[in-house]
């Protein structure tokens, strides 16, 4: 078996991968960001990257049924959004932006618009596929700078 | 208590047909939002959609933004988006782009007249 890193089994909150869903999924990252006395555009954010992040799982992560799992966090200067699934492997970040060179309005596609959102709002980005509960998983973290105060001067 | 995530209002000024969305355009919104804007679309000449008062966006609800630009165009019909600067909806419609194709204007003053 491949050596992959185990993600920890703290924390977590588990979520039928489906739009029911959805709602809950949005009203507890609210939930922790206000707990967290974040900025209310830092609140927008993390819920439009949970959003995005959460629509992909839905929409292509399992053939099947299936569980997504949110854990919000500190880490240092950020405020963390992490998305785990355990379906097919998908790295957002091996995406490329979408470039619109040469195309014509009619032409143009809403693919690959959430990743590009998500790249466009969040500090850092990171992607790994990692062990979860006993199963291969896609890890997707997403950090806000808590102080952009601190951001511009650091 | 049930909270209202969407509403509309509608305006006209300098012959442009104004479409003010209120509240979120997102997943659990943008099947509703895309049929009320297909429908006020095919009665205008020049059509607008104003998010001022919109408090969030994500890429469902610009799909619809995208998809009603699209069909102006198919027909002709002149078409532009207000969003003001500076707030988290301006900067998503701004990393998606349709700036390259579309009029994102910051207030509904600057619709021309014509």
């Amino acid at each position: 078996m491949e050596n992959i890193n185990e993600i920890s089994d703290i924390g977590w909150k588990q979520y039928p991968a489906d739009d029911a869903s959805y709602r809950s999924m949005k009203e507890d990252v609210k939930q922790a960001a206000e707990n967290a006395d974040l900025e209310e555009n830092k609140v927008q954010k993390l819920l439009l990257g949970m959003e995005e992040a959460v629509v992909n799982v839905i929409s292509y992560a399992y053939e099947g049924s299936g569980y997504v799992w949110l854990r919000t966090g500190r880490d240092k200067d950020f405020f963390t959004l992490e998305v785990v699934d355990q379906g097919m492997p998908f790295n957002p970040l091996e995406h490329k932006c979408r470039s619109f060179e040469n195309m014509t309005l009619k032409e143009i596609t809403p693919g690959g618009l959430g990743i590009q959102i998500m790249k466009g709002i969040f500090d850092k980005i990171a992607y790994a596929r990692e062990r979860f509960r006993g199963r291969e998983a896609n890890h997707l973290l997403l950090s806000l700078w808590i102080n952009d105060k601190e951001k511009h001067e650091g | 208590m049930s909270e209202q995530l969407i509403h509309y209002s509608t305006r006209e000024k300098n012959h442009w047909f104004i479409w003010e969305i209120h509240g979120n355009l997102d997943r659990t919104t943008s099947s509703e939002a895309a049929a009320e804007g297909e429908k006020l679309l095919q009665s205008s000449r020049k059509f607008a959609i104003d998010l001022s008062e919109v408090n969030y966006l994500s890429s469902a609800g610009v799909r619809v933004l995208l998809k009603l630009a699209q069909d102006a165009e198919e027909n002709n019909l002149p078409f532009a988006i207000v969003s003001p600067t500076g707030g988290m909806v301006r900067k998503v419609l701004d990393v998606s782009r349709l700036d390259m194709f579309l009029s994102i204007l910051s207030s509904s003053d600057a619709l021309d007249e014509g």
